[in-house]
């Protein structure tokens, strides 16, 4: 079964849906958007443990739910973001401690010196021209950048759905316009 | 007239209904300066989304087990409150002068025979554990591996090295500096809780040093679950 057709059955069959076990359903679920959910949070965090938590997080909420929602990814966006708003706004100390301490863990292998040098330049170019997006333009970017309809774009971010085009055209000229300043800084 | 910044976003996208697709597509067989207004941001959007590749890292696998747990762990506090509401409630009712309840419970009682009325203690299964203050360098020791459970270690907010016992009892013995957990045979599982500061705190299994914290950092090999918590695999400690 590809990848559409999976999200189809699952978003589009509530009778289907209905009759299958829910963890069944929920396994689904996962398949067809946790990797987009983590892609999204890394993105939007810089920090993929983060990320890793807060799409878990997600999918905990979704199991004590004990129902699909009509619309799986946009409900587990929502919740992600949410979750992600508030971490920014009360980071603990365990979460400094442990992040620190797994970064020191993890093997630097991969590829060569030189390559891994200009990833990591390229890394932090991006990442410069994005954190210095405005949060809420960052996180609409990112989310069309995923594939998210302009109906879910707009019931995520609290938008008016008449204007999320603008909106858009308006952060990717913004994160042009930052990324060639960071790229042209010596 | 040009089409607007919102009508291009959306033509890119495809985000236009039936009338303002068609119109806006016979405007654009028309207008060379909108075409290529219109490919101009299709091709910066393909160069802006993939450079955000170059931020991208392998997604970890979801941690099922942490999932269903963490998520009836609620549902397990809920019945426990609901529980506790409806003991209050019942002895609120009972306290009642001429309380029917109590009448009834009176009249039931006494045709109970008294054997059944014992209750039986708790056997095993239940939670056992410790707390303890380290004062100097401090150990926890598993005597060896099993051949099943895990040891989940989660960093918190106290003075106190906290051990329970998830299954069958186990054996713990506490000394000034260290704390044996007797678990040979055993298929338990643990929850360790140790202090994020304070003496440097060693995991063992065996002679297999399995987690060190010390000095505000913390070493392992082992994987952290989505919960924030380390998670050892007492059948195969080290990995």
């Amino acid at each position: 079964m590809s990848l559409g057709s999976l999200t189809r059955a699952v978003i589009e069959s509530p009778g289907e849906r209905r009759s299958r076990p829910f963890p069944e359903l929920v396994r689904e679920v996962h398949d067809a958007h946790y990797a987009s959910i983590f892609r999204y949070l890394d993105r939007l965090s810089g920090d993929p443990d983060l990320a890793a938590d807060i799409a878990q997080e997600a999918f905990v909420r979704l199991f004590r739910r004990g129902t699909l929602p009509d619309k799986p990814d946009r409900w587990l966006v929502t919740v992600a973001l949410n979750l992600f708003r508030n971490e920014r706004s009360t980071a603990s100390r365990r979460a400094r401690l442990t992040a620190r301490n797994e970064s020191d863990l993890r093997p630097a292998s991969g590829p060569s010196p030189a390559e891994r040098f200009d990833t990591l330049r390229l890394q932090a170019k991006v990442r410069a021209a994005l954190n210095g997006l405005p949060l809420r333009e960052r996180e609409l970017l990112l989310l069309r950048a995923e594939g998210y309809s302009y109906r879910d774009l707009a019931a995520v971010l609290a938008l008016n759905e008449t204007s999320v085009g603008t909106l858009l055209a308006r952060a990717k000229r913004a994160f042009e316009a930052a990324y060639e300043e960071v790229d042209r800084a010596p | 007239m040009h089409l607007d910044a919102e009508t291009l976003e959306r033509a890119l996208h495809g985000e236009l209904d039936g009338v303002s697709a068609a119109e806006t597509q016979e405007h654009l067989s028309i207008c060379p300066e909108c075409n290529a207004a219109l490919e101009a941001s299709r091709l910066r959007e393909r160069r802006l989304f993939g450079l955000l590749e170059a931020l991208d890292h392998e997604a970890p696998e979801l941690d099922w087990e942490g999932v269903e747990v963490r998520a009836t762990r609620r549902g397990a506090r809920l019945l426990v409150a609901a529980s506790i509401a409806f003991v209050l409630g019942a002895g609120i009712l009972y306290a009642l002068p001429d309380s029917p309840l109590r009448n009834w419970i009176d009249r039931v009682g006494r045709d109970v025979p008294a054997q059944e009325a014992e209750v039986e203690a708790a056997g095993p299964g239940s939670v056992s554990g410790l707390s303890i203050r380290p004062t100097s360098p401090f150990e926890i020791v598993f005597t060896g591996p099993q051949e099943s459970g895990v040891a989940r270690v989660d960093l918190v907010e106290s003075s106190e090295v906290e051990i329970r016992v998830l299954g069958p009892p186990v054996d713990l013995e506490s000394g000034p500096d260290r704390v044996t957990v007797a678990n040979r045979g055993s298929r338990s599982s643990y929850a360790i809780r140790l202090p994020v500061a304070g003496p440097a705190i060693t995991v063992r299994v065996g002679n297999a040093v399995v987690l060190v914290r010390s000095e505000g950092q913390l070493r392992t090999a082992a994987p952290r679950a989505g919960t924030g918590e380390y998670r050892i695999d007492l059948a195969r400690p080290g990995h």
